[in-house]
């Protein structure tokens, strides 16, 4: 190998280091993409008044939708807390009781959720309309994944 | 939209994206080639 | 064109048309998204596609700083420029597909966000080369963003396990696709692979035709 670039090599992966420091560190912060209700519960002061995001499954039974006004009451839950939502407007159409959901906004004094936007989340599964249904402590597995302490 | 809309979308902007990339990879090398053969005959080559 | 060129290319075509099919017409539609899934069997294998070019980049780099031979860096450069149309593939497809089933265009979860990045950084690779008139300095410089490249690769494909995010994790990996959908996948997978290597060899005839074009201005 040249001289010259054996340098660049050996700045490229410096460099490299560097970044990727970076990121893991980053990573342990910034790229949490959404909180789980536990989490929202545990440090529910904390994070009051702060734009946020929410991600559970939608609790069966806790969707009410009042058509007149576009209003949407749900509940989102991990399997351990359930953090009440309310929203107005238009969910996707995969937004259901059951399956997977994150919402942006912020926690009201109420301690119910202002969602402004509502994502669905789904899992990596794909399967003719007659295959079995996954459970629902898999969809929080493959849903949530990785609690933070 | 309905989901056949979302799905031509997806597909047209992807048959747009390949055709149109293989034709600039065709405009390229004929150009190319137009060059060395011009040069070779030795009618331009000299304006550069 | 050459007799490889013209077989990949009738390949390529006929494996797209078979996908087409497969993907349109005879694949089940998914149990929970409904017809609109079919846009997997563009953006899974566009994206597939694009690590294998970004692959090739990876190991055609450390070739030419090792070796610093003129075929290792046209290897490189000619797989990053099919690599990015490849990786824009996968953008707009994946943000088509997110419309109707998240709700959203585009979100910043690591996966998008590392997949943005990644087209962004052969862009800047294929800009850099345009840049830099000397050809060696040029094919050095580009070879360390070419290896740095490699790992947001990594990164951006290991976000969905790593992180939280919106996008799910690779049902790939995970063997999470049921026969009917799997077998349309692979077949448009293959047919994506051999698109690539008809337009490598496509653009490796090009490098072939610059330096030629090069080296004669610089004989006259």
């Amino acid at each position: 190998m040249r001289g010259r670039n054996r340098q660049i090599l050996i700045g490229g992966l410096v460099i490299l280091a560097g970044i990727g420091y970076l990121i893991w560190t980053g990573t342990q912060q910034a790229l949490v993409y959404f909180y789980t209700p536990s989490e929202i519960q545990a440090k529910e002061g904390e994070r009051m008044g702060k734009r946020i995001r929410l991600g559970g499954l939608v609790v069966e039974g806790s969707l009410t939708h009042a058509p007149e006004t576009l209003g949407y009451t749900f509940q989102l839950t991990d399997g351990g807390a359930r953090i009440p939502v309310r929203f107005k407007g238009i969910p996707p159409d995969l937004f259901k009781e059951g399956a997977g959901a994150i919402v942006e906004g912020q926690m009201g004094p109420d301690g119910v959720f202002d969602a402004d936007l509502i994502m669905a989340k789904h899992n990596e599964e794909y399967r003719p309309p007659s295959g079995d249904r996954p459970s629902p402590q898999e969809l929080y597995r493959s849903l949530i994944k990785r609690e933070r302490s | 939209m309905g989901p056949w809309g979302y799905i031509g979308l997806a597909y047209g902007l992807a048959a747009i994206t390949l055709v149109g990339y293989g034709w600039s990879l065709g405009m390229r090398i004929r150009k190319r080639r137009a060059r060395l053969d011009r040069e070779a005959s030795g009618r331009v080559g000299v304006v550069k | 064109m050459d007799r490889l060129g013209v077989t990949l290319g009738l390949g390529a075509g006929a494996l797209v048309v078979a996908g087409l099919w497969m993907g349109l017409v005879q694949a089940p539609p998914d149990a929970v998204q409904g017809e609109v899934q079919r846009i997997m069997y563009l953006h899974v294998p566009s994206i597939l596609t694009a690590y294998l070019a970004f692959t090739v980049v990876l190991v055609s780099s450390i070739g030419y700083l090792v070796r610093g031979t003129r075929g290792w860096d046209r290897l490189a450069h000619a797989s990053a420029e099919v690599g990015v149309v490849f990786t824009a593939i996968t953008l707009f497809t994946g943000a088509i597909w997110g419309k109707p089933t998240w709700g959203v265009w585009w979100t910043w979860d690591a996966r998008l966000t590392g997949t943005a990045v990644l087209f962004m950084v052969y862009l800047g690779y294929l800009m850099l080369r345009s840049v830099v008139e000397d050809q060696d300095r040029a094919g050095r410089y580009a070879a360390v963003v070419g290896i740095l490249g490699f790992f947001d690769m990594i990164f951006t494909h290991m976000a969905v396990e790593w992180f939280r995010t919106l996008h799910q994790p690779s049902s790939l990996q995970r063997g999470t696709i049921d026969t009917a959908l799997k077998l349309p996948l692979n077949v448009n997978l293959l047919a994506f692979v051999v698109l690539y290597a008809y337009f490598l060899a496509r653009r490796l005839r090009l490098a072939a035709l610059d330096e030629a074009v090069e080296a004669r201005d610089l004989g006259e």
